[in-house]
This record gives structure tokens, sequence and C-alpha cells, in this order.
């Protein structure tokens, strides 16, 4: 499942992109740094909330999907293997040696999936919120150089012409008659080679395009250019961006000084 | 009235401005080139050769000529992409509005000359209207209020203001084109080149963008060139005609004259192509069995619904032309009939199997589908082996598949490319390939979307030929084109597709007159 941006007019949809990030950036270092059972899933609750106010539709679909899913239950598994502190729930006599499962392991290996999830999860929520274009420029209005905005922009418009190129190679090759879901290595290589192909050549016959369309248009001439489109910052984006900043000093201070007990995992 | 046409050659350069010294009319040139060749660095024989050329403020020329001729070449030295964007080895001197393109950074040009290429598409570099039209204004660090005003003076200079706040995807096709004709009038060039502007586009599309040009004609003094091979709507518009052959300006002067003496040309050079053939018998009925039933057919996509309820039978031996608007489904039910679109409702039978009940790998034996764009549907390293690709995948005898392959690339004129890389073949080499690589595995039905695209009057025909072989030799075709004069020509049978729907279905003669009462003229050939 692909999270896309959902346009919408809601209170996380007004939200300036980088006020967006910034909050971002903030509840993955609490959710990363911070660490117990009951916060990472009220961080899960917060996101789902979040949702609901925003009006997506996608996020809870790609907490249950199969990705999601699956990555939560190979953290759990690999972080109850190796994990030995805490007291031995289950021992598994193996061939080499005996495997023990400890009530630490699990719940370490809980807490991390639902720390893995939680992030995901916000990312998706800024994904499904944000106009990437919007984020883009907003970055370069702040000082990141335009050439390497526009590789950004230019990513975002030909992603869908990619995705619709990819589709017709693949009916082509379905009325050559190849099956193009063969498996194994043998299938993949030849999959790879008939459909990865043909994209790069499409790809760069694009690239000719582009280029005289953009040095015809005096693209890189100057060292900076106009903006007409300029972000702007609400009293709350301001107030956003304090918060986050505020939040990550003091989860960064206490972590080195400690000075409040905060929850966290100490396994090993 | 007509504006005064310079003679071929030159003797100094001016600027834009300044009255031409020793013009016999005085206009000021837009302009000038002189003794012009250049090589592409992996080519043997020159892609412009000693080209000479002035071109007056205000004068509107059309270019045409085969595909090869140098047309884009000369385009890009214009525009000033040669030398600067593209390797080679250059001779003589182009001047645009007095300026030397050599010793001008393309940036400095960008503002005296624009160049729009062929497919809007892959020219577009942002996501909505404005942002892409504000494009070059921005980079040119202009104040907002004159961005701004750029952005709408372009706008409305070709009547698309209408299209501000709508995402560039969104756009069909000929307003992608017009936003990219927009876009590079932003720039306020003196010398507007327009590379194929109707080449993608539907014939309403094309009239569209054809407006356009003439509206920008009307209103300001600008010098358009335009390269085509479409050359009948542009010749009430244009002021002068030049003919490219090999690098080279064969012919030039007055539009109407050039023209007919180019079809002449063609003629002279395409009849050998058809000399074995006879043209469809149009008035007999359908000759063979049923081998495609569409009965009902309705298709969503999303919320869209592309198809509703269209039925249809096929026999044998037809060749059926599809036209109709971009969006008007005409791609999707190809794709219904491969089996590549299961139908939301309704069925389809190709040669008595239901596309339900079987799959795509086995319908595919019996319908040849040759896609669009020809770097699609190439997946091997030589001609030779991507002409018996898909009989092997289908497990036909190697040998029968090398025979069979022999013989087909002989009948299309690719015998002697058969250990080629298939990329390095021209587009319309890789057309005729594509056609090629569908054959070795007999399929009874041949499906093409759009087959002449970016083609010039030679390859289609070549083209063309070949799918009249095909069809006299029993095959049945369904070709979808926006190439009206050769699908009334050469089809027995015409389908005019819009908004999902057959709104004509019949025989070309009838399916004129009925296109004609439903006021769809833009789908009417340019010869009736």
């Amino acid at each position: 499942m692909i999270v896309k941006f959902e346009k919408g007019d809601s209170f996380l949809h007004r939200l300036n992109p980088l006020a967006k990030l910034s909050a971002v950036v903030a509840y993955s270092l609490v959710a990363v740094l911070l660490a117990g059972l009951r916060l990472e899933l009220l961080c899960i609750a917060s996101v789902l909330v979040m949702e609901r106010i925003a009006g997506c539709r996608q996020i809870f679909a790609f907490m249950l999907s199969r990705f999601v899913l699956v990555l939560m239950i190979v953290i759990v598994i690999v972080q109850t293997i190796m994990t030995r502190s805490g007291t031995v729930l289950v021992t598994l006599p193996l061939y080499v040696a005996s495997l023990h499962i400890t009530d630490a392991g699990l719940l370490n290996g809980a807490v991390i999936a639902m720390r893995f999830v939680s992030i995901v999860l916000v990312g998706a929520l800024f994904v499904s919120t944000t106009n990437p274009v919007d984020l883009v420029y907003s970055l370069m209005q702040i000082g990141v150089p335009y050439r390497y905005g526009f590789m950004a922009v230019l990513a975002l418009r030909l992603t869908t012409v990619f995705q619709q190129e990819a589709k017709t190679l693949t009916n082509a090759q379905k009325m050559r008659g190849l099956n193009v879901e063969e498996s194994g290595v043998k299938g993949l290589l030849r999959c790879i080679r008939c459909t990865v192909m043909p994209l790069i050549v499409c790809a760069l016959a694009r690239v000719d395009d582009l280029v005289v369309s953009m040095e015809g248009r005096a693209f890189g001439c100057k060292r900076s250019r106009t903006f007409v489109a300029v972000s702007r910052y609400r009293a709350i984006d301001k107030a956003l961006v304090f918060a986050a900043l505020a939040v990550a000093l003091w989860v960064l201070l206490d972590l080195c000084f400690g000075w409040y007990p905060l929850p966290r995992l100490r396994p090993y | 009235m007509m504006p005064p046409r310079p003679s071929e050659t030159t003797e100094g350069a001016t600027s834009c401005d300044q009255p031409r010294s020793g013009s016999p009319c005085g206009a000021p040139l837009a302009i000038s080139i002189r003794d012009l060749s250049f090589t592409f660095p992996d080519r043997l024989l020159p892609a412009l050769r000693n080209v000479s050329l002035e071109v007056a403020q205000g004068e509107f020329v059309v270019i045409t000529g085969p595909s090869g001729s140098g047309k884009s070449a000369l385009a890009l030295a214009l525009a000033g992409y040669i030398p600067h964007g593209f390797d080679g080895t250059m001779t003589g001197e182009v001047r645009v509005c007095g300026t030397s393109t050599t010793e001008t950074p393309l940036c400095d040009l960008s503002v005296t000359v624009s160049l729009c290429r062929q497919d809007p598409e892959s020219q577009m570099c942002t996501l909505a209207v404005e942002d892409e039209v504000r494009f070059g204004p921005e980079n040119l660090a202009l104040p907002v209020a004159e961005v701004l005003r750029r952005e709408e003076d372009s706008l409305a200079a070709i009547d698309c203001l209408h299209l501000l706040g709508r995402e560039t995807p969104s756009l069909s096709g000929g307003e992608k084109q017009r936003v990219a004709i927009a876009s590079m009038l932003a720039m306020n060039p003196r010398v507007l080149i327009l590379d194929e502007p109707t080449s993608n586009l539907d014939p309403d599309a094309a009239r569209e963008v054809l407006s356009a040009i003439e509206k920008l004609r009307q209103t300001r003094n600008i010098t358009l060139v335009v390269i085509e091979h479409r050359l009948f709507p542009f010749l009430p518009m244009a002021d002068r005609m030049i003919v490219m052959k090999e690098g080279e300006i064969r012919l030039s002067g007055n539009p109407e004259e050039v023209y007919r003496d180019y079809v002449a040309m063609l003629n002279n050079d395409c009849a050998p192509l058809f000399a074995q053939q006879s043209l469809p018998n149009r008035e007999t009925s359908a000759p063979g069995p049923v081998v495609l039933e569409v009965c009902d057919l309705s298709f969503k996509r999303g919320e869209l619904e592309v198809l509703r309820s269209l039925s249809l039978e096929v026999r044998q031996g037809e060749f059926i032309g599809i036209i109709g608007a971009n969006g008007s489904g005409k791609t999707t039910f190809l794709e219904c009939l491969a089996g590549l679109n299961q139908p939301g409702s309704g069925d389809i039978e190709v040669c008595g199997a239901n596309t339900k009940r079987v799959k795509v790998s086995t319908l595919a034996r019996d319908i040849g589908f040759v896609f669009q764009n020809p770097n699609h549907q190439i997946f091997e390293n030589t001609v030779g082996a991507e002409v018996t690709f898909a009989a092997s995948n289908f497990g036909l005898d190697p040998e029968i598949a090398a025979s069979r392959a022999q013989r087909v690339l002989s009948q299309f004129g690719l015998e002697s490319y058969e250990n080629f890389h298939p990329l390095r073949l021209s587009h319309g080499e890789k057309r005729r390939l594509n056609l090629c690589s569908v054959l070795p595995h007999e399929p009874g039905i041949i499906i093409l979307d759009e087959p002449f695209i970016g083609q010039d009057s030679y390859n289609a025909a070549r083209i063309m030929a070949a799918v009249l072989r095909l069809q006299q030799s029993g095959h049945t075709v369904l070709a979808v084109s926006h190439d009206i004069d050769l699908v009334f020509r050469y089809c027995t049978r015409i389908l005019l597709f819009d908004a999902g729907r057959i709104l004509v279905d019949d025989v070309p003669e009838r399916a004129r007159l009925q296109i004609l009462e439903l006021g769809k003229n833009s789908f009417l050939p340019d010869f009736s």
C-alpha cells in the first residue's frame, strides 16, 4: 500500500509544511528516546485521532497493511531472540543451544515494534496531509538551493508518468507471452531485464526534452530565483515550531542529564 | 497581407529592431543562418549540410520533411542547444535577432528564442499551471509583479487564463501543449520555435493549438517557426514553407506552391509501396466469420465510466479505424479486447474465447498488440531476437520462429538490421520492428495503438502498406489513430468514439455523412 497526499481543508492540511515537519521530527524523537508500552500506545492513538481530524482514510488501513504487520512480527521475533535479560518464561530446546524467551525480550520486542509503527504512522499522516510541492517550495525558501529543490519537484512530477509507463511495459510483456509473475531468480532477472532497461531508455529520452525545456527557461542561470508563492507562517505554525523545538530539546537534555524519570527501556 | 519574404542568403546579420541593410524589403531580420553544418558525434552523415536561411521578424515559417531530414537539429541550432547542449561538429553561423548563438550563453539566448518540443508532457517540470508558466520568469529573478504580469499576458495570449489553478497532470493533451507554449511565451521571446506541436494531439486538441498559434500571430509581433508533418492546417496561416531532406533545404517559398511540389515528391516516393496492392473493398459486406464479439461492454476506472454499453462484431479481414478525442475510451477499449482490462459488465469473445475466462497470455496468441511508444515494447538485445521474443515465449519451434522472423523482417525492410541493437534504429524503424515482433506466432487479429504518431508521410505510408498486406492476407486489423485522412483512405470500417460510447460505426463513405450530421467536423478527413 502506498500512502499519498490527500487533498483536504482540515487543521492539519492548513498547517505550514515545515511547521508540520518540525512536529514530526519532535514526535519521532520522543518515540525513539522514550519507551514504554503505554507511551507507545498513546503515540499510536494520538496519530489515529489526528487521522480522524484530518479526514484521511489511509492511515488506519496502512497500519493494518501486510507490510506493517509483517515488519512488526519480524521485529518482535528478532528482539525476543536477541534479548537475554529478564525472567525466563519459556525455554525452547534447539539442536545447537536452547533459546530462552524472557519477559524483557517480549516487552522489548513489543515496544520497539510499536515505536516503529508510531513513527511510520506519523510519517504517513504527514505525507497524506502535506502537498509535497508546498513542502519543497518551503524548503527552498529557507535556503535549500533551488537546483536541488527542483530535483524533488521533478521526481514528484515524473512519478505518475513512470508508474503509467511501467504499467504499459507490463501489458506489452503480457501481450508478447512473457510470464510476468514467474517466480525464482531466473524469473526475477528476466523481469528486471525486460522492465528496467526499457524504463531507463524512456527516462533518458525524457531527460533530453526536460533539459531543453528547463534551460530554455533560464533554469540555473542565476544564483537565486523569485518565488511568487510564499510559504507563510501563521501564529499557530510558529507556536507549533516552538513547541516541537522545546519538546525535542527537553527530551535530548533529559537524556543527558536525567532531570526527570521519563519512561525508558533498559533491557541490555 | 503576407509579410515580406527575405531571400535565402544573407549578407550580414542585424538585430531584430534594426532594418536590414541591403534588404530588398527593409524588414528587420529575426533569424540569419549562414552555411550551417552539424554532425552528431555517433553519426557518419551530417544532420545539417550548408543550411543558409533568413527569416524576417514577424514571419511565420513552416518547416517539414521526412524523419531524419534535419528539422529538429535545425530547431536545436536556432535555440542555441547546438552547440551549447549537444556535442558534435558545427560549422557556419546562426544569429537570432543579431545575437550569435555560438557566442551567447544559453541563459541569455533564452530571452530571445524559445523552443517548444513535441511532447508537452515531458517538458513540464512543475505540477500546477501557474507554477509552470511562472517557471521561466522566476528563474530570471524578475520582481514578483513582473512575473505575475507575464503569467497573465502569456496565458491570455493563447486563451488559457481559465486553466489557472489546474494541476498539470489533469490537463488534456491540447491544454498541456497550450500551457507549454504559454510557459515559453512568458520568457518574452522574439522567436518561438514549435517542434511538431500537434503530432500527439487528437483533431480537436490540435485545433485548439492551431487557434492559439493563429491568435499569437495576430496579437504579437513574434517570429514563428513551426516544424510539422501535418501541413494542411498550417497552409492558410504560414508565410513561407520550407522542405528539408538529408540535412538540406530542398524547397522554400509560397506555402501553397511548396506544398504542391512536396506532395508530388511524396507521391513519387510512396507510390512503389502500394504498387502491389489494391485498396480494400469497402462496399462488400465484411468477408469472414466473426472473430471478435463485444456485447454490452462497460468499464469503470475508479468512479469514472470509461466505456458505456458498447456492442459490436468484428469479422475476419476487416480493417477498422478507431477515431475520437483523447480520453474518449479508445485505448481502454483495445485493452479490454486483449484482456488487459476486465469488463465491469458485458462480455468480449475473441475467436470464441471469453476474455473473462482465459488468461491474457492465451489471448495474446490470437491478438498481436502494438502499443503506442516503441520503447515500451523492446525487450531484447538484437532485432532478430526481438522479433522471435513472443514466438519463443509461446513455445514455437525455434527454427520455425527464426524462418518466420526472417520473412517478416524482409517484408518490412529490416533484414539488414537483424544483428543491430533495436534501440539503435530510428523511430520509424522501431515502429516497423514493433509490428514485426507480433507476427511470427501468427495472431489472427492485429491491434495498433496510434501507429502513425511521429511518423513522416513516407514512413506512415510504409506502415500502412504493411498493414494493408496483413489485412489482405486475412488478418483482422483494428487501429486507433488521430490521422483521420489515413483512416478514411484505407480502413474498411470507421468507429468514432465519444465519451466512452461508439457514436458512429460504418463504412467510411457513410461514416463521413454521419459525422457531418453530428457536427463532429474535426473528425472528417481534409480531402473530403
